[in-house]
């Protein structure tokens, strides 16, 4: 018995040395900023080396009632969850869907999707604000030569416009990333079930209406959480393209938040941001995962 | 008569399929070529650029080259990725093996807050990692980088290996046990070998994701000298952007390396990522 058990504290002792490394990485540059980023939240800290006292939930009374950049950014945020969310359950599904089919050029087709991916969102900002660049970018280009003078337009000066070219983009960069898991699904589910349903009679249509796209939900449910996140990380091509213009139409929580540690240097006011921003991200991922798909998580523990 | 209706929906439907293909390849492809043609088109042609390059040069390349210090960038970014890379195989392998090969006290907290790490974004601990980060002296150092990186990489890895070590047999770790093997031994000697494809796919997901890493790499390193490629061509975007011509030589020089290695390994990189993907 107390052999056994010092047997076990044996084998525990190597489980803890496995684990150790990952700990201290994940308290010191995980946990502990974590909780500091909430503590933060709750004090005086703007423009100096350390805090100034304690203000309680002022930054986020301020933050819901004073400032409107805070919620046009949120309100921003939720515009490109919804149109970033429904394209990306449809555009991409269907183009997997297309390449599912038998076709020799699958691989050359999913290589050129794909590829916009693996550009750094830094360089595919660039690359588009280009495009769409009054007199000189690729558009009013087209504009000059086929003598189509609207085309040569500000249009990322256009309040009404510039978010859907934020959208736009991001479409450009997920699509092909978001076919591929699509992709990937089509092609786990086993070719039996489909051939069965055409030896009963069912058209092409009626497979994909009714066997591939039901069979595609675990895909649709991680690309709506993923492309739910995404959303909230959105960052680099706010800074490169709009950086938030015009009049704050394309500000968006995260860009929000970093303008005001390195332009105001408010470190609790950002926090209080900061918490929100992962309240919303925590909680919606709990919504898609949970209530809307219904995931079932299966810890086998 | 009917045979005759549904052999043209069938030509019409493909018809439409590949006009679908092709559109589809030219919106994600053409914004590409037309950068890499505006990089070898001379300054007063590009007024006119629209698919091929005008009167060709290479000024482009060598002017981004000389004026800025975009080729320097490279080791910067090959040094933070790949210590990065490095330190999340090995620390989260370990973890992993643990998970998935000790009962131990804790052992399901310690899971659970793996999963809590999943779903928080990154920019929640910003802040702090800031000041902590001037605190420790490790600003402007490729630490300031490299843990951070890793320590985000690791749940995630975490959790991929360990439900890919789950998936090998235990008796060839038990044989190896009566042979005499310690822990470690069967770790190092067995777990990892049989994992190649496991640790591959987090080699891909986790060097992708920090290649591109812009928001922590523009602020934990300022100095120009020590800047990786997404901090640096940031910087280099607000200088020439008037200079597009030049700008878009170093967007390219910027991307390329990424690129070849994608062309490359595109079948293991594709298969990573949606690893990456879909065990979240």
């Amino acid at each position: 018995m107390k052999k056994n058990f010092f047997k076990q504290l044996k084998e525990q002792k190597n489980a803890y040395l496995f684990i150790l490394p990952a700990l201290i990485l994940f308290f010191v540059f995980f946990l502990y900023p974590l909780f500091s980023t909430f503590r933060y939240s709750f004090l005086d800290w703007a423009r100096s080396v350390s805090p100034e006292g304690f203000k309680g939930i002022q930054n986020y009374i301020n933050l819901f009632t004073k400032d409107t950049i805070f919620r046009v950014s949120l309100a921003n945020n939720f515009k490109l969850v919804f149109v970033i969310v429904l394209s990306q359950i449809t555009i991409p599904v269907f183009l997997a869907l297309l390449l599912d089919a038998k076709l020799k050029a699958r691989a050359f087709f999913r290589l050129i999707f794909f590829m916009p991916a693996i550009i750094s969102t830094v360089i595919v900002a660039a690359i588009w604000k280009y495009i769409f660049y009054p007199n000189t970018g690729l558009i009013s280009n087209f504009g000059r030569i086929l003598h189509l003078d609207f085309l040569n337009y500000v249009w990322l000066a256009d309040e009404r416009i510039a978010i859907y070219i934020i959208a736009l983009v991001m479409i450009w960069q997920l699509t092909g990333y978001n076919m591929v898991i699509y992709l990937a699904n089509l092609q786990s589910i086993p070719e039996e079930i489909t051939e069965a349903a055409i030896v009963d009679g069912a058209n092409n249509w009626q497979v994909i209406r009714k066997i591939k796209i039901p069979l595609l939900r675990p895909s649709i449910n991680i690309v709506t959480t993923i492309m739910t996140i995404a959303v909230f990380k959105l960052y680099e091509l706010i800074v490169f393209i709009t950086n938030g213009g015009p009049s704050h139409t394309t500000n968006v929580l995260t860009f929000y938040l970093i303008k005001r540690v390195t332009t105001g240097f408010h470190y609790s006011y950002a926090c209080a941001i900061a918490v929100i921003l992962t309240l919303i991200v925590v909680v919606l991922t709990i919504i898609i995962n949970q209530v809307i798909f219904n995931k079932k998580y299966e810890m086998d523990y | 008569m009917k045979k005759e209706i549904k052999k043209d929906m069938k030509i019409t439907g493909r018809i439409f399929k590949w006009l679908v293909l092709v559109i589809s390849t030219i919106f994600f492809i053409y914004p590409v070529i037309y950068t890499l043609s505006m990089s070898f088109t001379s300054k007063r042609a590009q007024y006119f650029l629209v698919l091929w390059p005008l009167e060709p040069t290479i000024t482009n390349y060598i002017e981004a080259i000389k004026r800025s210090n975009i080729l320097s960038l490279y080791k910067n970014s090959i040094i933070v990725t790949g210590a990065t890379v490095i330190l999340v195989l090995i620390v989260s392998s370990m973890a992993a093996y643990a998970f998935a090969r000790k009962k131990f006290f804790g052992s399901n907290f310690f899971f659970y807050l793996i999963f809590l790490a999943l779903i928080i974004p990154p920019i929640s601990v910003f802040i702090p990692l800031l000041v902590q980060l001037k605190n420790y002296h490790l600003i402007n150092t490729y630490w300031a980088l490299i843990f951070p990186y890793t320590t985000i990489s690791v749940p995630f890895a975490t959790f991929i290996l360990r439900n890919f070590f789950k998936t090998i047999p235990v008796e060839i770790e038990e044989a190896a046990k009566i042979d005499g093997c310690n822990d470690f031994q069967i770790f190092y000697r067995i777990t990892l070998p049989l994992s190649k494809s496991a640790l591959g796919a987090v080699t891909i997901f986790t060097a992708l994701a920090w290649w591109n890493e812009y928001l922590f790499a523009s602020v934990f390193i300022t100095n120009n000298k020590m800047q990786t490629i997404p901090a640096g061509i940031g910087r280099i975007i607000g200088t020439y952007w008037m200079d597009y011509t030049l700008l878009s030589a170093a967007l390219i020089i910027a991307l390329i390396p990424m690129l070849i290695v994608y062309l490359v390994f595109q079948r293991t990189f594709i298969k990573g990522v949606v690893a990456g993907a879909i065990k979240g």
